[in-house]
This record gives C-alpha cells, sequence and structure tokens, in this order.
C-alpha cells in the first residue's frame, strides 16, 4: 500500500516524465524521418481509399539515389500541414477538382509532346494534367493502390483522375534542379 | 517526576531499540544497488532506444515511435523509483539515523501520547508527534518529541502508558513501558 501510496503522491513526476518522453522522440523521430524538399519526392492523391504506404514501397524501388524518400499522402493528410502540400511534387485528383487547383500547376508541353499516347487535360489548349483513371472504362494507372471508383463507399457517381506536377515542386528541371518529378509521373502511369 | 539520565547506552537492555548500529551499513548498500541499477538499466533503455531509431524507415516510424516512447516512459518511471524512493529515501534515513545515533542519549519518563498527527520534513522523513506528559497527576505537556513514522509501531504500543523513552536529537530511539 505504502508503495502505491509513495508513487501517487510524486504522480506530477511521473507525468511530467511520460510528457517529456512523448515530446523528445516525437521530435527526433520527426527529425530522422523527414528529408529536405530536395531530397524528397511527395505525392498527393484523392482517391476515395489508398494503400499509401505500399505505393511508397513501390514507388522507392526505383528511387533515385539522391532521394531520400518517396512519400504518398492522401489529401486529408493536407490538412496538417499546408507546407508540405503546397511543396508537394504530383497531385492526382478528381477532374470536378481541377478547376480549383489549377493555378497551382505547371503546363506539360514536353511530356505532352514525349508522350502521344498519354491523354492530357487541356487548359486552354494547353496541357496540364495527364489521365491517370478513365471512369467510363473503369481502367488507369495505380489501381492496385487507388481506388478511384467511390460509387459503393459514398455513392458518388465515378469521375476521371488526372495527375498534375505542382509549380512549387522543386523537382521540375528548374535552375539547379533535377527533374524527378517527371520521372515520378512516368512511374505512376506505368504501375498497374 | 521527570527522571533524566544522560549517558545511556545504546546497548542497554531496554524493551524495544528503534534504531540498530548496522542500519547505517545497510542504507549504504541500498544506495549503492539502487544507484548502481539505474546506471544499467539507463544505459541499457538508451541503447535500445539508440538501436530502434536505427531501424527507422518511414512505413515502420509510427510503429517504433511507439514502442520507443513506451520504452523510454516506462523505464524512466522504473529509475525515477529508484532514484526518489530507493536511493533518496536511502540517503535520508542514513544521515537521519547516523545523527541519532551519534548524538547525545538522555532518558525521560512519563505517560505517552502518540499524536495522529504526522509531519513530512522537506528533503527528509516523515515524524509523528509524540508527548510526553507528567505523570505526577498535572497531565502538563513535558517533552515535545518526535519519532520515524517507519518505526513508530512499537512506540504506538506505549501510548497512554507509563514508560521510559530514550531520546537523541528529540526522536525517540527506545522506549520501555514501566509498571
Amino acid at each position: 500500500m505504502r508503495f502505491f501510496k509513495n508513487i501517487f503522491s510524486k504522480w506530477h513526476l511521473y507525468l511530467s516524465w511520460a510528457i517529456l518522453g512523448a515530446i523528445l522522440w516525437g521530435w527526433i523521430f520527426t527529425l530522422l524521418t523527414s528529408a529536405r524538399p530536395s531530397r524528397k519526392l511527395t505525392v498527393f492523391e484523392h482517391s476515395f481509399e489508398s494503400r499509401a504506404e505500399a505505393m511508397s514501397m513501390e514507388l522507392e524501388k526505383e528511387k533515385p539515389e539522391n532521394i531520400k524518400m518517396i512519400s504518398v499522402h492522401s489529401f486529408d493528410y493536407a490538412l496538417f500541414g499546408q507546407t508540405g502540400f503546397t511543396e508537394a511534387d504530383v497531385f492526382i485528383i478528381r477532374e470536378s477538382e481541377i478547376a480549383t487547383y489549377i493555378s497551382d500547376f505547371i503546363s506539360l508541353e514536353t511530356m505532352a509532346t514525349d508522350h502521344p499516347e498519354w491523354h492530357f487535360y487541356l487548359q486552354d489548349g494547353v496541357p496540364y494534367g495527364i489521365q491517370v483513371y478513365d471512369a467510363a472504362a473503369r481502367s488507369g494507372a495505380a489501381m492496385s493502390y487507388l481506388t478511384y471508383d467511390g460509387k459503393e463507399l459514398t455513392g458518388l457517381d465515378p469521375e476521371d483522375y488526372y495527375l498534375f506536377i505542382g509549380k512549387n515542386s522543386v523537382h521540375i528541371g528548374g535552375e539547379g534542379q533535377d527533374d524527378l518529378a517527371f520521372a515520378l509521373t512516368e512511374h505512376i502511369l506505368r504501375m498497374e | 517526576m521527570i527522571y533524566k539520565k544522560d549517558d545511556v547506552s545504546l546497548e542497554r537492555n531496554v524493551a524495544m531499540d528503534l534504531y540498530e548500529i548496522n542500519e547505517i551499513e545497510r542504507y549504504r548498500k541500498k544506495k549503492t544497488i539502487a544507484r548502481n541499477v539505474a546506471i544499467v538499466l539507463g544505459i541499457l533503455i538508451l541503447s535500445a532506444c539508440i538501436y530502434i531509431c536505427t531501424l527507422v524507415t518511414p512505413y515502420n516510424s509510427a510503429e517504433l515511435e511507439k514502442i520507443v516512447i513506451g520504452l523510454f516512459v516506462v523505464g524512466g518511471w522504473v529509475e525515477i523509483y529508484l532514484l526518489v524512493e530507493v536511493f533518496l529515501m536511502a540517503k535520508r534515513e542514513e544521515s537521519h539515523t547516523r545523527l541519532i545515533l551519534e548524538g547525545e542519549k538522555e532518558s525521560f519518563t512519563g505517560r505517552v501520547e502518540v499524536r495522529k498527527e504526522t509531519f513530512h520534513i522537506p528533503q527528509s522523513i516523515t515524524i509523528r508527534k509524540v508527548f510526553l506528559h507528567d505523570d505526577s497527576g498535572k497531565e502538563e505537556v513535558v517533552r515535545r518529541l518526535n519519532v520515524d513514522i517507519r518505526r513508530e509501531k512499537e512506540i504506538l504500543g506505549l501510548n497512554g502508558k507509563r514508560a521510559v523513552v530514550t531520546v537523541s536529537h528529540g526522536y525517540i530511539i527506545a522506549g520501555e513501558e514501566m509498571q
């Protein structure tokens, strides 16, 4: 009885230690798992369900040497960090959302020239997005990882999905930059 | 009637002695063991946490973070217990016991009243007040004494009885009921 009485009399000490442990190791793990934007590639997707971790691991199989990690996040994740969202490299969004975000993406003229077989989303005749899911044909890229058709889950009519590249990405071949966002795009489109 | 006797030997034959000569050595050993166990445990916990950190990837970080936090927090609680409840208590008991055993001893006679209230001396032990009343019929409190609550069991048996108590630095170190 005295054992528990002694412990309870110093509850603040034990509680402080628990709080300190959570904060300290939370911070250390953030450092361990984070990387500068130039050393990571980030994909934000807005499918109805995703196996983001499995998709990340699959993408990392072709990870370039100078890249520490490739992350796939759902749009919900963006609620916790606006910076990560705006600086992301690749976005996979529904056709109905394009108008909201189109100003955050770059045009893809070069890719359109290199890959005439791909279907592009055109804005004023300029290619911006690449179709990754065709709702009518029910086919698309990375379907093992992303659930594009949300009819059963939400009752919403299925719609096409497009892949875009963010204008704030540091992997789009600007001055002193690599162009890994394009390589990542090609990899995603190859995924089943 | 108050009797006062100086130079009371600790080894004298009384009904109970609350302090023993070899206690200091016992507390010293307890301190050493607690400190060494705390050091070894601390090194083991930190080593385990660092090792787990080397296994971290972006995909298992959430799981490993929970494990490391659990290990660090629970291990830390054990460390706190060892240092605060065992090491520091042994250190305080050692210095208290040394003070008592090396102090001047006096004996007093009177009716013992064990008070209900206890008092924790900051950074030291918890004590209970014991009053010694004049046994000439006036019922005046003639001595206000202390007893370490960890050793009070025998003193509680003397409550309300006439007794001769041996005192050092105001602490009861021995007592004997008088017929």
